[in-house]
């Protein structure tokens, strides 16, 4: 096996124990995103300098000084804030901003050893399903380069696909890192509401956004979140409860664990390759010992429509502080204070990104405030007592990640609910809070990936991760990689 | 959900702070109205007696929302570093455009 195909938890060993140096395994990814990148535009800015740099620092360190993800390198959505490389939010309105701080995350990727290895391409803002609302390049899925790679990591997604990085960091706000996973046929964790510091993170939607690792294995996300979860002062919303060593537990027993089939995982609109995989994934989950049950989430056809009402809402409040005068943009710069900000946000924001203000600034409009923002935040509590009921009977919930496989690029690009139909499994994990784990579980005839995914209880990103990685001792779907060389 | 007329959207735009040409406000007219055709759906709903869901972890009985800690001062970013991120400062502050037209 050669070094770009490694997953981090055998470049971890081999870094650690010196059998491989930062600045080789380093330099193997760079080079190769050097030759491939320009074929798929995952990443939007290769740090390769600094982290040539960093992985030359990191060599001579002291053997006693290896942290667990030694010598690593990551590749991060350009969401989250590295310190001295630019963070666009692939937004034109902040093309040029340059974080004078480091995100939580990267401060804990960087005390475990690991390497930035650049930040990847997404839809601007976060808000998207196919990294085509990007302002700066269209990313391509490294299976087909005429389909999307799913969104809104995309970049970050198609990085781990095509083995330009052993793993990258996304963030998902509605699925924003399962439904790209699935699509690329990588794994995606979106942790519980809290259990990821978000300091650094450039917010969408507050009550929904988590950061979350993207890689080849289970296992790889396993060792990933408990470098990143826990406790951070920064962040209010951060959980202070232990991260438990989740990479021990995996080959915990899980014969006898309960999982729920919610009844319309294989409804109306799921792709016949779809339901195959998912149908497929229910044995050999049974194989394993694990008992299935039908459950019913009566309020989940309502996901969509409470999703996007509440983001919006919470996208309105949050993206008004690009108004050309702390970062960023500024345009029509000679005329008067209200009049400018108008022209920076009109010729900064994207048409998705204007889309979903103006909609966010409807819904907390006086006058519709009860019948939309408050009625969705209603039907979110209905969605949660629907999990919540399934959670007394079941261990965990397995769902398809998404409805179909990947599109072809500009399928969907001038029908935004079409576009938005697509996160209809993924959104309700967000609304209620709950950790959930996507990972591949097929393909489809034309050979493009297949994701099934797991929801869990509040906080026991252990059982899923266990299940999940039992599977894959159980399967080789996340074993195949793209053919480049087309 | 009666239909979006222009003034709305016109007045939707205002408030947001996005100056719109007049193509734009039309096609997002549309897609509005779309999307808001589509969550009508939620309407049907009852929700009389349910509580709404600010914090999905609040709502479970779980820790999160927001922690209170000691207001003491400590170190904040470098306010040299910060507003060279800013279209224009000056004096360590930020300068925008006269206010009034």
């Amino acid at each position: 096996m050669t070094l770009w195909q490694e997953t981090v938890t055998s470049l971890s060993q081999k870094l650690r124990a010196g059998e491989l140096s930062a600045a080789e395994t380093t330099r193997a990814f760079t080079e190769r995103i050097e030759s491939i990148d320009p074929s798929l535009g995952a990443f939007l800015e290769p740090m390769t300098a600094v982290a040539t740099e960093r992985a030359q620092a990191l060599d001579a360190l002291d053997e006693t000084k290896r942290g667990p993800l030694h010598g690593v390198p990551i590749a991060v959505k350009d969401i989250i804030s590295v310190a001295g490389s630019r963070c666009t939010c692939g937004s034109r309105i902040l093309e040029h901003y340059v974080p004078v701080y480091d995100a939580t995350v990267i401060e804990r990727l960087h005390a475990a050893g690991a390497v930035v290895l650049g930040k990847t391409n997404m839809d601007e803002f976060a808000m998207g399903s196919s990294t085509e609302n990007s302002a700066f390049q269209t990313t391509k899925n490294p299976w087909n380069i005429d389909r999307v790679p799913g969104g809104s990591s995309g970049g970050s997604a198609a990085a781990v696909a095509a083995r330009l990085a052993p793993a990258a960091l996304g963030t998902d706000t509605g699925g924003s890192i399962r439904q790209p996973a699935a699509l690329c046929g990588v794994v995606g964790l979106k942790p519980t509401y809290g259990r990821v510091s978000r300091y650094g993170l450039v917010a969408f939607a507050s009550s929904l956004d988590q950061i979350g690792p993207m890689c080849q294995t289970v296992e790889d996300a396993a060792l990933l979140l408990e470098t990143l979860a826990g406790d951070d002062p920064k962040d209010a919303t951060c959980a202070t409860r232990p991260v438990p060593s989740y990479s021990r537990e995996l080959d915990a027993d899980v014969a006898k664990l309960r999982l729920g089939i919610p009844k319309s995982a294989t409804g109306e609109g799921i792709d016949d390759s779809v339901r195959a995989s998912f149908d497929d994934a229910v044995r050999l989950f049974e194989s394993l010992g694990v008992e299935t049950e039908a459950i019913e989430l009566p309020s989940t056809e309502h996901a969509v429509a409470c999703y996007y009402l509440l983001a919006t809402a919470e996208a309105s409040s949050n993206l008004a502080r690009y108004e050309g005068v702390r970062y960023g943009l500024r345009n029509g710069a000679t005329k008067a204070l209200r009049e400018m900000m108008a022209e920076t946000r009109a010729e900064g924001f994207g048409p998705e990104v204007k889309r979903r203000i103006l909609l966010g600034t409807f819904v907390l409009s006086a006058g519709y405030y009860d019948a939309y923002y408050q009625k969705a935040q209603r039907v979110r509590s209905l969605i949660a007592k629907d999990f919540e009921n399934a959670f007394e009977r079941v261990d965990a919930v397995l769902m398809p990640t998404t409805p179909t496989p990947a599109f072809p690029i500009g399928d969907k690009v001038d029908d935004p609910l079409s576009m938005y139909l697509m996160d209809i499994f993924t959104i309700t994990a967000n609304l209620i809070g709950a950790p959930a784990l996507s990972f591949p579980a097929g393909f489809s005839e034309n050979g493009l990936p297949v994701g099934v995914q797991l929801v869990g209880r509040h906080f026991d990103e252990a059982t899923i991760l266990q299940l999940g990685h039992q599977f894959q001792q159980s399967s080789d779907f996340h074993c195949k990689a793209p053919d480049l060389s087309r | 959900m009666d239909k979006l007329d222009d003034r709305e959207v016109r007045q939707l735009a205002e408030l947001a702070h996005l100056a719109l040409s007049d193509d734009e406000r039309a096609s997002f007219r549309g897609q509005l109205e779309a999307f808001l055709g589509y969550a009508e759906r939620i309407q049907a709903l009852n929700t009389v007696g349910v509580e709404p869901t600010s914090h999905a972890l609040l709502e479970a009985g779980l820790e999160g929302g927001s922690r209170l800690r000691d207001d003491r001062p400590r170190e904040s970013l470098d306010r040299k570093a910060v507003l060279d991120q800013a279209p224009d400062a000056s004096d360590g502050l930020f300068k925008v455009p006269k206010v009034l037209p």
